[in-house]
């Protein structure tokens, strides 16, 4: 399945998932951790243990920038 | 997923305590974390004046709003301080942000600028340093030098305690970092809180065990309108230690919170670490040290910024 994703700031981009998959798997397959990001997927917080479906939204927000 | 506490759709997973938690549980956690931590360490008393530096990013914006609301209820004053460093297309933004939610939450507003200050901004001493290869990142005068100028203006505001938003992870690298370069003086001064000295207002850190991921949530939870933008002299070992940090907790959940009790535990029972300090004053700008001129001051010459020129203004006012 396909899902839209949005580093906050900057311009969507389609991502195929497997069926199944987690907000996880997203951040892993574009190498960023957990630890430093907050995901809301189609407008929601959400933890990364949340599953996604066809069509799902998924903004990325980047929360280690210092201050 | 659903929050383990209520049932509530839940917007985090707290791996440490393998719990799920709902926005509300999660803002009210956060809210008796901060709360604890000053009530514990007694870091705010009642009816005293409480300065806080407030960057404009999430910590310390966020920091400022708790903290405006326990002043409120303890009958406390608030006063706020951005430095502005003069790190051109960054801290324009953060003041902006520092500028208003301080003007939301009714909090008094001091801005502090190195331009003014030190007659140099960080971008020019950046260069500076670039010239001459000191040895030393960026990082470090800004430190080093944002620190000295804190001091000063929370002294100078009549402030009984300064406070800083640094989080667990702030707190967890700086650990690590004084670990790693064997620093015991800077290592032995973390804690919740930093003494009273002569000179110095004391520090506290009310964010301390509070998960940078937590601040950030919470903020957006709460609506908080913050700076994000990343600053541009970012780098070095700072950040090698962070990242080290985070992929530790990533595969081993809890390891920012055992890195910092592990500490605490430490710390009790290190035999005291000379100050690094001492009664003496700074030759230059009046600022405590232990040496003839301070860190602070002795950065700058290094670059060849000479203090008491007639706009290096270090020291001015800076007797008590
Ligand atoms: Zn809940
Ligand atoms: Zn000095």
């Amino acid at each position: 399945m396909n899902v839209e994703v949005r580093f906050a700031g900057e311009k969507a981009r389609e991502m195929a998932v497997d069926l199944g998959a987690h907000v996880l798997d997203i951040l892993k397959q574009l190498g960023v951790g957990r630890e430093v990001v907050a995901v809301r997927l189609d407008g929601k917080l959400v933890p990364e243990e949340e599953p996604l479906q066809d069509g799902s939204k998924v903004e990325i927000f980047r929360i280690v920038t210092g201050g | 997923m659903k929050c383990s506490l209520c049932g509530r759709n839940a917007v985090y997973n707290r791996r440490y305590t393998g719990t799920f938690l709902c926005d509300r549980c999660l803002a009210r956690s956060v809210e008796r974390k901060f709360q604890r931590t000053i009530s514990e360490n007694k870091l705010i008393e009642a009816g005293e004046r409480i300065a806080v530096a407030v960057s404009g990013g999430k910590d310390s914006t966020t920091c400022m709003h708790l903290l405006a609301e326990h002043c409120e209820r303890k009958n406390c004053e608030l006063v706020a301080v951005t430095i502005d460093e003069g790190i051109s297309g960054y801290r324009e933004h953060g003041l902006r942000a520092a500028r208003k939610n301080a003007g939301l939450l009714g909090v008094e507003h001091k801005v502090i600028s190195f331009k003014e200050e030190l007659g140099a901004t960080l971008d020019e001493i950046v260069g500076l340093v670039k010239e001459r290869g000191t040895g030393f990142g960026a990082c470090t005068y800004c430190g080093v030098l944002r620190r000295s100028l804190l001091n000063r203006a929370a002294r100078e505001l009549g402030a009984d305690k300064l406070a800083t938003a640094h989080n667990l992870d702030d707190e967890a690298q700086a650990i690590m970092l004084n670990y790693v370069r064997s620093d015991l003086a800077r290592l032995y001064r973390l804690g919740p809180s930093y003494p009273a000295r002569k000179g110095f207002v004391p520090r506290i850190k009310p964010f301390r065990e509070i998960p940078e991921k937590e601040v950030a949530l919470y903020a957006m939870i709460k609506g908080i309108e913050v700076d994000s933008s990343e600053c541009p002299h970012v780098g070095g070992i700072h950040v090698e230690i962070r990242d080290f940090i985070n992929s530790l907790e990533e595969n081993h959940p809890n390891s920012k919170f055992m890195i910092l009790r592990t500490f605490d535990k430490i710390k009790a029972n290190m035999a005291q670490v000379p100050s690094e300090f001492g009664d003496k004053r700074c030759g230059k700008c009046g600022e405590p040290t232990a040496a003839s001129i301070c860190r602070a001051c002795g950065l700058l010459e290094g670059l060849g910024i000479e203090i008491g020129a007639e706009n290096c203004n270090l020291g001015k006012n800076s007797a008590t």
